[in-house]
């Protein structure tokens, strides 16, 4: 079964001779419980393409449907809510909001849909990302790894069908690296969570069950990995 | 190890599985206010910022306050003290009969307020005799009596609807014949005879002297015009030409049991009890009904009721009407309340931009994390709700700070300044505080639209941060405009560069090298952070030009009171009526009085001054027609005693020696002018032109003439006619045309053969008399040119008789000695100069007491403007403070960067200059703007009042005003730059703010 449904998404920035065709008519599909990971060259339209699936952009133009649902039908308050409830999003940099402490930022996307946190949950997820005792740090007061160990968190907090990270291991060391990823991995593996994965590193890509390619905002190669 | 702990905790525990969390365990201290902790959690994060702008709401919440609460607290001063002399009443009418009453209260039904009747008995006429010292006619009113049944009588009773007479000895009456007497009569005789009145007998008659306990016969009859009967005078009015006396009734007996204070109002009129039967011949009484209303919105309204009620005269209780905002009061009451009006926007423009200019910056630091927050699922109304709930939050602090701080600022203001307020009201009632629930719900109303207002359009940005922008690692800077421009005109990577490849291309670059054209980029990329910045010391340079013209004009209106340099004043009349002092010499009599005065012990010297009036031409050229036709349209006395030929008659002060050295002095006159034996003069080159209305003064004299002519007056004049100026302002013999009833001009002054008797020098043109002299502005003619001279040379010029003749009054001022009593210096002074030959009545003056008063108003005006001058400037310096200071440490990561790619200090702080520069000057110029337009409804507010106001910038008050907001800039900037060197650059590179 196809949770993602990618058609003919195109995206363009600015206008007549400056315009930036970021996305060309890109289509594919994504079934339930899939990591795919996407490569590409920089300025390939990848950071583009993950946006426009979280519905945080809208496209120029095509479609992306979630179990069968366009996701740019909705209005933009529609949208909003759909970023908190369907999606997990996790970023390179920048993923958190200074002020809030670590509990805080993990909690935001429930917290803004106006519902009550599991605390059992937020307690033994804060266990498994090895933050215990570090609850009530701000931000600034992290390595990066902890940082987007939270992100990861947040992410996965509200247990979202898919979870999209951007190159979440970018500016990680190898060890930090590899235990983001296992998270990533087993949260998909053992609750059949789609993910999708940005990533400039080629081993994680070879962990994936699927490899995208992109080159120039198309799809270049759309490998099954196994 | 963190995968190990997640597969191991899989099992036993619902860790990541789609089941809905439910309601199982909530942190208790997360609740659903996630924004709300974030709100506060940004405020506590700038803790400067946040207090500034509390400050600056706290600010803006207080003056608006203070300004209401003074306003309202002087209006409840004004009308009580206008209740409490006056009475309660808006208007009062005169009926015959009594159904007018019914009729008033059917037409102004639920209106009508209180009633109060009054009874006018009639008059009885005194004795020829008797009439001399005490008057034709003693009316007889009846004590006003409050009438019961009216829509709210029951209500507020603290001030008599029309207040009884004041009691001078005794007590009021009580019963029927019973009476008070005015005061006046106390210890006269009232005798039998012929009256004043043709054919009327004396109906007035005591039994011996009057005193309390004593009898009067009094024969009431109705006054009224000899030729109308029905037109009737109210019986304590004076005496009116052709009016007779009928409708006489038989004398009636009454006992004094007091004797009451005269007023405006009911003249020369004894009382009696409401209930005094009437006692004229016919029986007849006329009645005054006085009333309050409740509910009419302007005076115009209840003379509608009157109108409809059948009554076609009435009187207003102007006064209080005015206070009470009913009836439109003299212009100048409305220019107090333009110039409110003004002030009240200029400090709601001031608050927001103060508070809106904090809301930009804050929520402009936190693009990314909005943005963050964005695509995270907040939705757009979440982001709006987030920086309006920041809004309210420093509401909630700032606003009650606020209505405190004002309260609290009116009260301690009006306290320092009891004594000013007494003075200026006139009365022994000081102003009390008055907090209207209305007033600070007004101020807190105003506050929080303000603070919306304000916060509205960053609320609105915060929720269209674009999510996708934020996220970008690049999207520090969303390039403007301008910046696009720049990089529009590029051709090749290294266009940039200049042509030697060492440093940027651009004016900036080639006069500041790097840092200067780093500075010009940043300028560029940030055009709308720095439009907060130029906007807030737009307005602060606006804000203090304005307070300085405020200072200004206050200062301009208090300028009037004039007491002259002496500390003492008495003024001696000549004798006889005929504007004339015979006595020789003039020097002599001087003497005569000095010696007098410095005789009393408390008097450490004294002066003497000569008044009266000469006639004098002088050359044409040296008057300006245009300032005497502005005269007689705007003064209330018409024509200027002076004519555009040149002929005219002036007040002519004549001084001592030792006076008139002193005032030379201070012109700067020459040694020989200063000689008080040279004849020359000194011309006061101003007239006073102010009015009921409106402020004013013109300059009568260009300057031309170098001399001017005394003229010796016209041998023979016929009874009817006098030297003046005609009404259409030619000077000469004039006289009332019959028909017309207008001046007009009999013999002009050219054919009127007037020699001249001194040609007498110009000295000076003065526009003020200064310091120097000892007499104030109201020893001046008003209407007439001031010519000032030395006694001495006019007694030995051929002038010494024509002056003389024109001299009606003397004035000896006297200065105190260290320690004496003011008040009872004067009354030993005015006992020593009693009795002296040829001069009759005495006007005492203290002018110590007068001079304190002043300076009590003085301190009062002062602390009101001081007041409002702090406060301007403490909202200025906030305004400048908040945005140049935050502006810079929002770019703290920005400065490290710089620093870290070996950027000097010296080079960064010729960046900051020129940033600062360039918003310094575009401040000055959007500063100047607003401050011509605020100037200009200020003129126009203050025009009403002051006719010859002319608009003017004042170029000192701007300069002043931006030397201050670039103190302020500079010392903001510095705060800022510190605080950002105080970070170490790894901290400052990892910072959170943009
Ligand atoms: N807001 C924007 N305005 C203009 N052009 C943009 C914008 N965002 C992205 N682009 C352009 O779109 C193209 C794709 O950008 P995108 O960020 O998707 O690349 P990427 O594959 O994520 O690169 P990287 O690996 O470096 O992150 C780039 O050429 C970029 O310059
Ligand atoms: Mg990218």
């Amino acid at each position: 079964m196809d949770i993602l449904q990618i058609e003919h998404l195109t995206k363009t920035y600015g206008t007549g001779d400056t315009a930036v065709r970021a996305l060309d008519d890109v289509s594919f599909t994504v079934a339930a419980g899939e990591f795919v990971a996407i490569i590409g060259s920089s300025g390939s339209g990848k950071s583009t393409l993950l946006h426009l699936i979280g519905g945080v952009d809208r496209p120029t133009s095509g479609t992306v449907r979630l179990n069968g649902e366009d996701v740019f039908q909705r209005s933009d308050e529609q949208l909003a809510v759909f970023r908190r409830r369907e999606v997990g999003l996790v970023y390179q940099f920048y993923n958190l909001v200074p002020v809030l402490d670590v509990v805080e930022n993990m909690c935001l996307p429930v917290l803004m849909d106006g519902r009550a946190v599991n605390e059992r949950r937020l307690t033994s997820m804060l266990h498994v990302l090895g933050l215990e005792g570090r609850e009530h740090h701000l931000p600034n007061q992290l390595s990066g790894g902890q940082q987007q160990r939270v992100a990861i968190g947040r992410a996965l907090m509200n247990a979202p069908a898919v979870v999209l990270a951007d190159e979440p291991t970018g500016n990680l060391d190898s060890r930090n690296s590899a235990e983001i990823m296992s998270l990533l991995r087993t949260s998909n593996k053992e609750l059949g969570q789609t993910l999708i994965v940005i990533t400039h590193d080629e081993d994680i890509a070879l962990t994936a069950d699927r490899v995208i390619a992109l080159e120039d905002g198309r799809i270049a190669s759309d490998t099954r990995v196994r | 190890m963190a995968a190990r702990h997640l597969r191991g905790s899989i099992g036993d525990r619902p860790l990541l599985t789609h089941a809905d969390d439910g309601s199982k365990g909530v942190c208790p201290q997360l609740t659903r206010s996630v924004f709300v902790r974030y709100t506060l959690r940004s405020l506590a994060a700038n803790r400067v910022r946040t207090a500034v702008t509390v400050v600056g709401i706290a600010l803006a919440t207080g003056l608006l306050a203070a300004v209401l609460v003074s306003v309202t607290s002087l209006r409840a001063a004004l009308i009580a003290q206008a209740c409490a002399s006056g009475g309660i009443w808006q208007a009062g009418f005169t009926y015959e009969d009594d159904e007018k009453i019914g009729e008033l209260r059917a037409a102004t039904g639920e209106h009508l307020d209180r009633l109060a009747l009054r009874r006018d008995l009639g008059a009885a006429a005194l004795s020829a005799e008797s009439a001399e010292d005490n008057g034709t006619y003693l009316g007889v009113l009846s004590l006003p009596e409050e009438q019961a049944g009216t829509a709210r009588s029951a209500g507020d009773d603290q001030y008599a609807v029309i207040p009884d007479p004041t009691v001078a000895e005794g007590r009021l009456p009580e019963r029927a014949g019973e009476i008070a007497l005015p005061a006046y009569l106390q210890g006269a005789e009232l005798t039998a005879g012929p009256s004043e009145i043709a054919g009327v007998e004396a109906g007035a008659v005591s039994d011996g002297t009057l005193e309390l306990g004593s009898t009067i016969a009094l024969a009431l009859g109705q006054r009224h015009d000899g030729a109308d009967p029905t037109h009737r005078w109210h019986s304590g009015a004076s005496l009116m030409d052709g009016e007779t006396l009928s409708d006489v009734g038989e004398p009636r007996a009454y006992t004094v049991v007091g004797f009451v204070e005269t007023d405006y109002e009911t003249g020369s009129a004894a009382f009696v009890s409401y209930d005094e039967p009437a006692a004229t011949a016919s029986g007849e009484v006329v009645g005054t009904a006085y009333f309050s209303t409740v509910g009419y919105e302007s005076a115009g309204q209840i003379g509608a009721a009157l109108t409809s009620a059948g009554v076609d005269s009435w009187s207003y209780n102007t006064t209080l009407l005015i206070y009470q905002g009913l009836d439109r009061g003299r212009a100048i009451i409305d220019s107090l309340a333009q110039i409110a009006a003004v002030l009240a926007v200029v400090i709601m423009v001031a608050a927001v931009s103060l508070i809106s200019g904090a809301f930009t910056i804050s929520i402009s630091e936190r693009t990314r994390q909005f943005g963050l927050l964005s695509s995270l699922g907040a939705s757009r109304r979440q982001l709006r709700r987030t920086v309006l709930a920041e809004a309210a939050i420093l509401g909630i602090v700032g606003i009650p700070l606020g209505l405190a701080l004002g309260v609290g600022g009116a009260a301690v203001a009006f306290a320092v300044t009891a004594d000013g307020w007494t003075a200026m009201l006139r009365e022994t009632t000081s102003v009390s505080l008055v907090v209207a629930p209305v007033d600070l719900a007004l101020a807190v109303g105003l506050s929080a639209v303000t603070l919306l207002a304000s916060a509205f359009a960053p609320a609105l940005h915060a929720s269209r941060v674009s999510a996708v922008d934020a996220i970008r690692s690049s999207a520090d800077i969303r390039p403007s405009r301008r910046l696009r421009r720049i990089f529009a005109r590029r051709r090749t990577a290294l266009d940039d560069l200049s042509a030697d490849r060492r440093r940027p291309r651009g004016l900036a670059a080639r006069l500041g090298g790097m840092p200067a054209f780093l500075a010009r980029r940043t300028l560029a990329v940030s055009a709308g952070k720095q439009r907060v910045s130029v906007v807030a010391l737009a307005v602060s340079v606006a804000l203090l030009v304005t307070a300085g013209l405020v200072s200004d004009y206050l200062h301009s209106a208090t300028g009037y009171i004039d007491t002259g340099t002496a500390d003492l004043r008495v003024n001696l009349f000549a004798e006889t009526d005929d504007d004339y002092l015979p006595t020789g010499d003039l020097v002599a009599q001087a003497n005569v009085l000095v010696g007098r005065a410095e005789q009393i012990s408390g008097v450490s010297a004294a002066s003497v001054t000569s008044q009266g009036s000469v006639t004098l031409r002088l050359d044409a050229a040296g008057v300006d027609a245009g300032a005497l036709e502005t005269f007689m349209q705007e003064s209330p006395y018409g024509a200027y005693y002076l004519d555009a030929a040149g002929y005219g008659s002036a007040h002519l002060v004549l001084l001592d020696d030792a006076t008139w050295r002193a005032l030379a002095e201070s012109l700067g006159l020459s040694d020989d002018e200063k000689d008080p034996a040279t004849l020359s003069c000194v011309v006061l080159n101003a007239a006073n032109v102010s009015n009921s209305e409106t402020y004013g003064t013109v300059r009568p004299f260009t300057g031309a003439a170098g001399t001017i002519e005394l003229l010796a007056d016209p041998e023979s004049k016929a009874s009817d006619q006098w030297l003046g100026p005609a009404d259409d302002g030619t000077f000469g013999l004039v006289t009332t045309d019959d028909d017309t009833m207008e001046t007009v001009v009999a013999v002009p002054a050219d054919e009127l053969g007037m020699t001249a008797v001194a040609q007498v020098p110009v000295a000076a043109y003065a526009e003020g008399l200064g310091d120097a002299a000892p007499f104030s502005s109201d020893d001046l003619g008003a209407n007439a040119p001031n010519v000032i001279m030395p006694a001495r040379a006019v007694a030995a010029s051929g002038a010494d008789e024509t002056v003389r003749q024109g001299m009606s009054s003397s004035t000896v001022y006297a200065t105190l000695a260290p320690g004496a009593d003011d008040a009872e210096t004067l009354d030993a002074l005015e006992e020593a100069l009693e009795g002296i030959e040829d001069y009759g009545s005495l006007g005492t003056y203290n002018l110590v007491e007068l001079a304190r008063q002043s300076r009590a108003m003085e301190l009062t005006v002062n602390v009101f403007l001081y007041c409002f001058v702090a406060i301007t400037l403490a909202i200025s310096v906030a305004n400048v403070f908040n945005t140049i200071a935050s502006g810079l440490i929002l770019r703290t990561r920005e400065f490290a960067a710089l620093q870290s790619a070996g950027m000097g200090r010296p080079g960064f702080r010729r960046m900051i200059v020129v940033e600062c520069s360039d918003v310094a000057v575009k401040g000055l110029v959007g500063g100047v703007a607003l401050a011509t337009l605020i100037n200009y409804a200020l003129f126009q507010a203050m025009s009403a009042s002051i006719s010859t106001l002319v608009f003017e910038m004042p170029w000192g008050h701007v300069a002043l005003a931006f030397a201050v907001v670039v103190a302020v800039l500079a010392a903001s900037a510095g705060y800022a730059l510190r605080r950002t060197h105080a970070m170490n650059l790894v901290e400052a590179l990892r910072s959170d703010v943009m």
